[in-house]
């Protein structure tokens, strides 16, 4: 069964796919579902073909610009930059954010050759200096790569007058003190700001 | 192998890379087993107790099991934070890490290089010169991985002079060179940033200074070319990728809106 084999090994390509479920979704789709296997062989493809990034934030679109980055209703002078496509969803669904976005598709890691050039960097710095943007902010996660990826982009920010802002990180609410880890805890610690 | 459970390790994070759905495949550098490959499961989840702590040049206290090569997390602590290097000195720290990941291998225990290392980042935090230290790391991990060489005597087994010039060759050591052949003499060239010869040449001086931890200022460009010969063939085939991005982080000083 070299086709069933093959099908049940590339499912496993997905993330939380293991062996076990990758064997029930191919049974169940050759078993019980072939119209369902045909429509999403041919919906894979195409997006696989189709598929590219924004022209303006890099985030997966199957136009020139994402719906983001082409609807009127966003402020063109705020950009959020974050380091995944998820993370876009994950503050368009918490907040009423309602400015852009630059997806840089990871950090700054410097043993694993990601650098400025592979982040879009200088497409970042070319918006900067557009004039268009007035205030960033600055996303990317609470992790030491995180931060000097920030550090960089606000450094590239510096001399176009944006004001940079960056989120907070800390304590997570309903969260107690003494359960949380040391590094979150003096990263809370260090921005910490008035009380109102 | 025999199955092992190390407990409360302390150790460092080297590096850290995604691996399968929502785990993470992790080089740690431990005190008393040296290089350790572990693959921490869930470590990529958002509830993970691990992530928070999964940062670059913090110590931790680390534990692990299992029988094979890659072996199995199964504790991490935060030890005392220390505040993180920044601009050149976290390039700097990239590099040692890179340094360690390319050359030493997994489970041979370097205790007197680990001691290097702690003492290393504790430089790289503070605004302190930390080149002299780097060209001792590199040093002390040439001797311990066994490719130390000889920096008081030459390959005749003569004593140094620290004006003589010398050339480092590979399995034998300071070679002499001839009187004729030295950078010393005039019509040669020679760096004048640094009094040393150009090239893989170095003086009995600069050796001296090296093994004896005591390198003056104008004497580091031309000990960063030396180490860099040494190290070379123990470093593969690609070059260092903390190399090529050290002059990004040189760039970044410290900006206090976005520090940790
Ligand atoms: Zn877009």
């Amino acid at each position: 069964m070299a086709l069933l084999d093959g099908l049940i090994r590339e499912l496993q390509r997905l993330p939380g796919v293991g062996p076990k479920s990758a064997r029930r979704m191919a049974y169940h789709l050759m078993v019980h579902d072939r119209d369902g296997a045909q429509q999403l062989a041919q919906l894979m493809r195409q997006a696989a073909e189709e598929i590219g990034h924004c022209e303006l934030c890099r985030n997966l679109t199957e136009r020139d610009l994402c719906d983001i980055c082409a609807s009127s209703k966003r402020n063109p002078g705020q950009l959020c930059v974050v380091e995944s496509a998820a993370d876009v969803q994950a503050i368009e669904g918490a907040t009423d954010y309602q400015g852009r976005y630059f997806v840089l598709m990871g950090h700054l890691s410097p043993l694993d050759g990601i650098g400025p050039e592979e982040l879009g960097m200088d497409q970042l710095e070319q918006r900067f200096a557009s004039g268009e943007i007035k205030e960033l902010v600055l996303a990317t996660n609470a992790t030491l790569e995180g931060n000097v990826t920030a550090q960089y982009i606000a450094s590239l920010a510096e001399p176009n007058q944006i004001s940079v802002t960056r989120i907070a990180h800390g304590v997570p609410m309903g969260g107690e003190l003494e359960f949380v880890d040391g590094h979150t805890l003096r990263a809370a610690f260090s921005s910490r700001r008035e009380f109102d | 192998m025999n199955r092992t459970i190390v407990e409360r390790q302390p150790g460092y994070l080297l590096h850290s890379r995604p691996y399968r759905d929502s785990s993470a495949l992790l080089e740690i550098w431990s005190r008393d087993h040296g290089r350790v490959g572990l693959v921490a499961r869930g470590a990529r989840r958002a509830k993970s107790p691990w992530r928070g702590l999964l940062d670059n040049f913090q110590p931790l206290s680390i534990s692990w099991g299992g029988k094979g090569e890659l072996k199995t997390l199964r504790g991490l602590e935060s030890g005392p934070l220390m505040t993180p290097p920044v601009g050149e000195a976290l390039a700097a720290a990239y590099y040692i890490n890179e340094l360690l990941l390319r050359t030493c291998m997994r489970q041979d225990p370097h205790p007197g290089l680990y001691a290097r290392y702690t003492a290393m980042l504790e430089v790289l935090a503070t605004d302190q010169p930390f080149e002299p230290q780097l060209r001792y790391f590199e040093l002390q991990l040439l001797n311990e991985l066994g490719y130390g060489a000889d920096f008081y005597t030459d390959c005749h087994g003569d004593e140094l002079l620290p004006s003589g010039v010398y050339q480092f060759v590979a399995d034998q050591g300071a070679v002499p060179l001839l009187p004729r052949d030295t950078a010393l003499n005039a019509g040669d060239q020679r760096d004048d940033r640094t009094r040393e010869p150009v090239g893989e040449k170095v003086t009995g001086r600069l050796l001296m200074a090296l093994a004896q931890e005591q390198l003056e200022d104008d004497q580091l460009m031309a000990a960063k070319r030396l180490m860099r010969v040494l190290l070379r063939p123990h470093l593969g085939n690609r070059p260092l990728e903390s190399r090529r991005l050290w002059a990004v982080y040189s760039k970044l000083g410290k900006t206090d809106a976005v520090r940790h």
